[in-house]
């Protein structure tokens, strides 16, 4: 299990979007690499993005394990309450036209992954990705 | 990676998609595709050939340009690998785009 922590998250989405990508967890399942990005990017942006009020130093960290059947991606951070799966799945059959430009990223993630779970435990918002590692 | 600018031909707007397009990338290539808005443009098309790697952000950025147009363009993509395609068929937009 890798665990990364991470005590100011200002400005650092790519660094910590790297730090994940590059865990030995992740790099044992190449098939997911595309996958695994796009869901480690989209909820590691919204942390540093979302989090903390501009200009306060917040934490985050990340856990992954990789019990060979599953790879599991938790994201903590101490930031405001959010639960981003309450958020509206975006109305996928609008027309081009239509469509918001917002609202795409939690939607990809739980379109992507196999469980996506939110948690708010003693001060800290915690969502954990998990998907079934393919069979070689 | 080697930057390709953007061109209006004819009214064919081309943006190339290269190497990955994360949400840093996708805020600097709406900027870039800003500037045409008041062209006249029928079609857009996006080289994906060299496109390794695409963020919603990345989505937004096509949804972005077709919405800037009042005369919904012809969308095109050309060259997008199976994991891009992915991506644009969850979000459904696919079925507004010619995949090439």
């Amino acid at each position: 299990m890798s665990k990364l922590r991470f005590e100011s998250v200002e400005d650092r989405a790519e660094e910590i979007i790297e730090a994940v990508m590059d865990t030995p967890e992740v790099k044992a399942v190449p098939e997911l690499d595309f996958a695994l990005h796009l869901v480690v990017e989209e909820i590691v942006v919204n942390i540093v993005s979302y989090a903390y009020p501009k200009g306060v130093a917040g934490d985050a960290g990340v856990d992954v394990t990789n019990d060979g059947g599953n790879i599991t991606i938790s994201f903590i951070d101490h930031g405001t309450p959010f639960n981003p799966l309450e958020n509206e799945d975006p109305d996928v059959t609008l027309g081009i036209a239509e469509r918001p430009i917002g609202g795409l990223g939690i939607f990809l993630v739980k379109k992507t992954m196999d469980s996506v779970e939110y948690r708010h435990e003693d001060g800290c918002n915690i969502l954990t990705v998990s998907k079934k590692v393919p069979v070689a | 990676m080697k930057k390709k600018p953007i061109t209006l031909n004819d009214s064919v707007l081309n943006i190339p998609l290269v190497g990955n397009l994360d949400t840093a990338a996708s805020t600097k290539l709406i900027e870039e595709i800003n500037r045409y808005k008041e062209e006249e443009v029928e079609k857009v098309v996006f080289d994906a050939s060299e496109l390794k790697y695409i963020a919603s952000t990345g989505i937004r950025a096509v949804l972005f340009t077709a919405q800037m147009f009042d005369n919904e363009p012809e969308l095109e993509i050309v060259g997008a690998t199976p994991d891009v395609r992915k991506v644009f068929d969850v979000t459904g937009i696919s079925s507004f785009i010619n995949f090439k």
